[in-house]
């Protein structure tokens, strides 16, 4: 992946596997690089692993920005 | 249609005769859209936060660019800081690539507690240093770097045959025949050695013509840029080159090879003055409020160039290594254009594409001609 655009963790499972959604679409993903993720927490995702946990108000900021820059729509249609 | 885009690569068997190759790529130009009016201070930030992959470095190269297109140039503290920043992510990048990628498509586990363990000593750029050292010592080369960078191509062959680390053997499944995938397409010059009339000319080039981002050129020809153009005088490397090959193969060997120098390197930017740190980052003043930044990364050669208006950005144009590497007639193209048509080409021809791993998802089609 090549664009930050943050992951909301929505589900954390077994051996360091968790849930995320990324505008919409869930992805499984690893949380084997990160430490002390909580659901709800923002994570930015690199082939199947979350790698940066964000601050969340960051998080919020990068997703407007990303809307106001008009890429979102393309990103939750992909 | 993916808000990132891809890289599609489609291949058709013509019986025994040479595959016919092309190349599409679908990323698109975000820059000007989303730097276009910000201060340079927004940009770097925004940069920094919207690149995951090497986020460092393009927030590095936005600061850069930024401030040669205000005739403004950093104090050696500065330089120093930022090219460790840089040096930090390009290791850690090459590590995923030799400790997560590679044993994971060999069907072996990835060793994601020495990545981890690399992660989190990230945040002081001696104690990374002495983190890298001891993994290269213990866990990729299984003995101290400064040995390990001093063998020949015997020595190194001998290395991976005693397979006594996973990388070891990984490197021992390639086999000793030629490399394959070899392009023969110019390198790029490692950043350090690029004169200042070609960054001149890349930069004009960019910024006049937004389409050069997409597939750009140097000295009117492809090339290749990445661990393997900037460790080609590496002694064991060109000698691996010479006997085999410029293919996959020579690209992972360069990658483990910049990666066992770069504790070394490490401490020299954390004593030296600001002018190690120029191998990492450069930057050119255009004049007219223009400037240039390049920045090394685990991909290649990464390029900002500005111009502002009223101390804001009017003009925005990135050419990152992942356009130089797979463009349509590049090196990944001469380097597929070379494997023999057989059943296994579409693996073989991935496992080319991940030597030049470019920082989008990709895809490979094989077809046979009617």
């Amino acid at each position: 992946m090549c664009l930050a655009i943050p992951a909301r963790v929505v589900e954390i499972k077994e051996n360091d596997q968790a849930i995320v959604d990324l505008g919409g679409v869930r992805k499984d993903i690893s949380l084997a690089l990160v430490e002390g993720v909580v659901v709800g927490d923002y994570v930015i995702v690199h082939v199947g692993y979350a790698l940066t946990l964000l601050d969340p108000e960051e998080a919020e900021k990068t997703l407007a920005l990303m809307a106001e820059a008009g890429l979102m729509e393309q990103a939750v249609g992909a | 249609m993916n808000l990132e885009g891809r890289i599609d690569i489609q291949l058709q068997r013509h019986g025994d005769a040479p595959t016919t190759v092309a190349i599409h790529s679908t990323r698109p130009q975000l820059a000007q859209k989303l730097l276009a009016g910000r201060t340079p201070v927004e940009a770097a930030h925004l940069a920094g936060l919207i690149f995951s992959l090497c986020g460092k470095a393009q927030r590095v190269a936005c600061e850069a660019a930024c401030e040669a297109a205000r005739g403004v140039f950093p104090d050696a503290a500065t330089s120093s800081a930022r090219a460790s920043a840089v040096l930090l992510e390009l290791a850690q990048e090459h590590a995923w690539r030799l400790l997560l990628d590679w044993p994971q498509q060999q069907g072996m586990p990835p060793d994601q507690a020495s990545q981890l363990r690399l992660r989190q000593s990230a945040i002081d750029p001696a104690r990374f240093a002495e983190t890298l050292d001891e993994l290269l010592r213990t866990i990729l080369l299984g003995e101290p770097a400064a040995v390990w960078l001093a063998r020949d191509l015997a020595g190194f062959d001998a290395w991976r045959q005693a397979g006594a680390t996973v990388t070891a053997r990984l490197f021992a499944g390639l086999g000793e025949g030629a490399d394959s995938g070899i392009s023969e397409v110019d390198l790029l010059p490692p950043l350090g050695n690029l004169e200042a009339g070609e960054a001149r000319e890349l930069a004009r080039r960019a910024l006049e013509t937004p389409a050069f981002c997409g597939q750009p050129m140097w000295h009117d020809a492809p090339a290749e840029t990445g661990a393997l153009a900037r460790m080609s005088e590496q002694p064991l490397l060109a000698a691996w080159i010479e006997r085999r090959g410029r293919g996959a193969e020579a690209r992972l060997l360069a990658r483990l090879l910049e990666l066992a120098e770069l504790p070394a390197r490490l401490s020299a930017l954390c004593s030296a003055d600001g002018a190690a740190g120029a191998t990492w980052v450069r930057a050119w003043s255009l004049g007219d409020n223009a400037g240039l930044a390049g920045v090394e990364t685990s991909r290649g050669l990464l390029l900002h160039a500005v111009r502002l208006l009223d101390g804001k950005v009017a003009e925005y144009r990135i050419v990152a290594p992942t356009e130089w590497n797979f463009h349509p007639a590049g090196p990944l193209f001469q380097a597929l254009s070379g494997l023999t048509p057989g059943d296994d080409l579409a693996a073989r021809a991935r496992l080319v594409a991940q030597s030049l791993d470019p920082c989008v998802a990709f895809g490979v089609e094989v077809t046979d001609a009617k």
